[in-house]
């Protein structure tokens, strides 16, 4: 797929997921909140947390890869999701990574998760990164981080931390995906 | 003779001057990514009544009659637009009062209070085109001016500016568009203060029969500050159904709103006419 067409498809996806949280929370009520510690220490936290979790998945992946959680993670990312990004470019892969890091974390931290708790919104979360065959490892792997993400946001009594962490979590992970080794 | 003339001489330039009707939202307001296109001008205009609408910063709530609605759009080139909207007077009769920031300013000593409602220019620039499989992107910048007054209890006497990212994309017979946007609100109590809200608006068109389509909106914003927000500065959200008609360059449309927050109103009805047209002077 070309690049670009991806990375509009992608935009207007994430558009469409943030235009839903926000309806949510206007049907609901409920606050939108960045963090009360000021800007700094919710980046820097989240710009910790996505570090954290990219050398964890890479770890895996290099350490352990006959694991079979592992191998079928490591097969989605070969014969799918690797393909997928191997026309895109560093702007691409900034736009993506943003996009996804507002629009699901608006989604599932700042609405679905005040609604039904950490657990279900993770569970939902990584649900739907699933579909295709080979993609329920993965899907684990996703539910965990949306847990980790979802206990960021109460630690840190907001949103910015946790977009942050996802962001860059999804550039790290593109990043490695478009230029990295096999 | 010399009138006849006249009245042809001005319906042969309405059927010079317009031209296929495109990129228009009303009743919706969710802004679509399309601009008019180079050289034309839309004129829109229509009529609004909603029940149980509150106003948060006077304590006035009533039943708003909106006329004439009047918006007025450029067509800068193939990708900008500038906008003028909401030139109208609204009426509020009112049927209840409460105690708010600015009700001690607020001068309307009978049951019912008149006013200009508050004019938005705006501008906004397709910066993406629509391709087969990839949605159109737009950005809208529109300043809100402060023409409604506190003393009538329908204005805030406030600027207040948004910027929006939007998007849009026709599938088949459907043309989905979202808008994702901030809006900085000034505090009508403090002139050092002011909210930040995120704005939205997921609009639905399906064309039903030649000419005919069905259209539904959600439109509306969220508070972004912690605690109790500035008033008229809350939380709101308004879902809107409706039907459009388009004959030639003229489309009508008609439509129910309802709101989703208890600052909206409980319900209302819209209608109106939107005419897209050759500017008559090329800008």
């Amino acid at each position: 797929m070309r690049s670009h067409t991806l990375t509009l498809l992608a935009l207007g996806g994430e558009l469409l997921l943030t235009i839903l949280a926000l309806v949510w929370m206007s049907i609901q009520g409920l606050a939108f909140q960045l963090g009360p510690d000021g800007w700094l220490a919710n980046i820097a936290f989240g710009l910790v947390f996505a570090v954290l979790f990219a050398l964890a998945n890479y770890a895996l992946l290099r350490w352990a890869p006959d694991v079979w959680g592992v191998r079928s993670i490591r097969q989605l990312y070969c014969t799918t999701l690797r393909p997928l990004f191997a026309e895109v470019g560093p702007c691409d892969v900034v736009i993506i990574a943003v996009a996804a890091g507002i629009g699901e974390e608006l989604l599932f931290r700042g609405a679905l998760q005040l609604e039904v708790g950490l657990v279900p919104a993770s569970l939902i979360f990584g649900l739907l990164h699933t579909g295709a065959r080979g993609t329920f490892a993965f899907g684990c792997w996703v539910a965990v981080m949306g847990a980790a993400l979802g206990g960021l946001s109460i630690v840190t009594d907001g949103l910015l931390a946790p977009i942050v962490a996802h962001a860059a979590y999804d550039a790290a992970a593109i990043w490695y995906l478009r230029w990295g080794s096999a | 003779m010399q009138q006849r003339s006249a009245i042809t001489a001005v319906a042969l330039l309405i059927v010079v001057l317009t031209v296929p009707i495109r990129a228009q939202q009303r009743p919706l307001v969710t802004e679509d990514p399309e601009t008019i296109g180079e050289g034309l001008m839309l004129l829109e205009a229509g009529i609004s009544h909603a029940w149980d609408q509150p106003y948060t910063a006077s304590g006035l709530v009533g039943n708003l009659l909106s006329v004439p609605l009047t918006g007025l759009s450029f067509g800068m080139g193939r990708n900008a637009e500038i906008q003028i909207d909401r030139v109208s007077f609204d009426r509020l009769s009112i049927t209840d009062r409460f105690d708010a920031p600015l009700s001690g300013m607020v001068n309307v000593p009978g049951a019912s209070t008149l006013g200009f409602d508050d004019i938005v220019v705006g501008a906004k620039v397709r910066f993406v085109g629509e391709g087969p499989r990839t949605p159109a992107f737009a950005l809208r910048f529109a300043t809100r001016l402060p023409n409604a007054s506190n003393e009538t209890g329908l204005g805030l006497d406030t600027m207040d500016f948004f910027q929006s990212l939007l998007v849009g994309k026709t599938v088949q017979s459907v043309r989905v568009v979202g808008n994702v946007g901030l809006g900085i609100l000034s505090d009508p109590t403090r002139g050092d203060r002011q909210n930040d809200v995120l704005t939205y608006g997921l609009s639905v068109a399906r064309a039903f029969t030649e000419g005919a389509e069905i259209v539904g909106e959600v439109n509306g914003r969220v508070s972004t500050r912690r605690g109790a927000p500035p008033p008229g500065t809350e939380t709101r959200g308004v879902m809107t159904f409706g039907v459009r008609y388009t004959r030639g360059s003229v489309r009508w449309d008609g439509g129910v709103f309802t709101g989703l927050t208890a600052h909206d109103p409980g319900i209302g009805l819209t209608g109106g006419l939107t005419w897209v047209f050759t500017a008559p002077v090329d800008p």
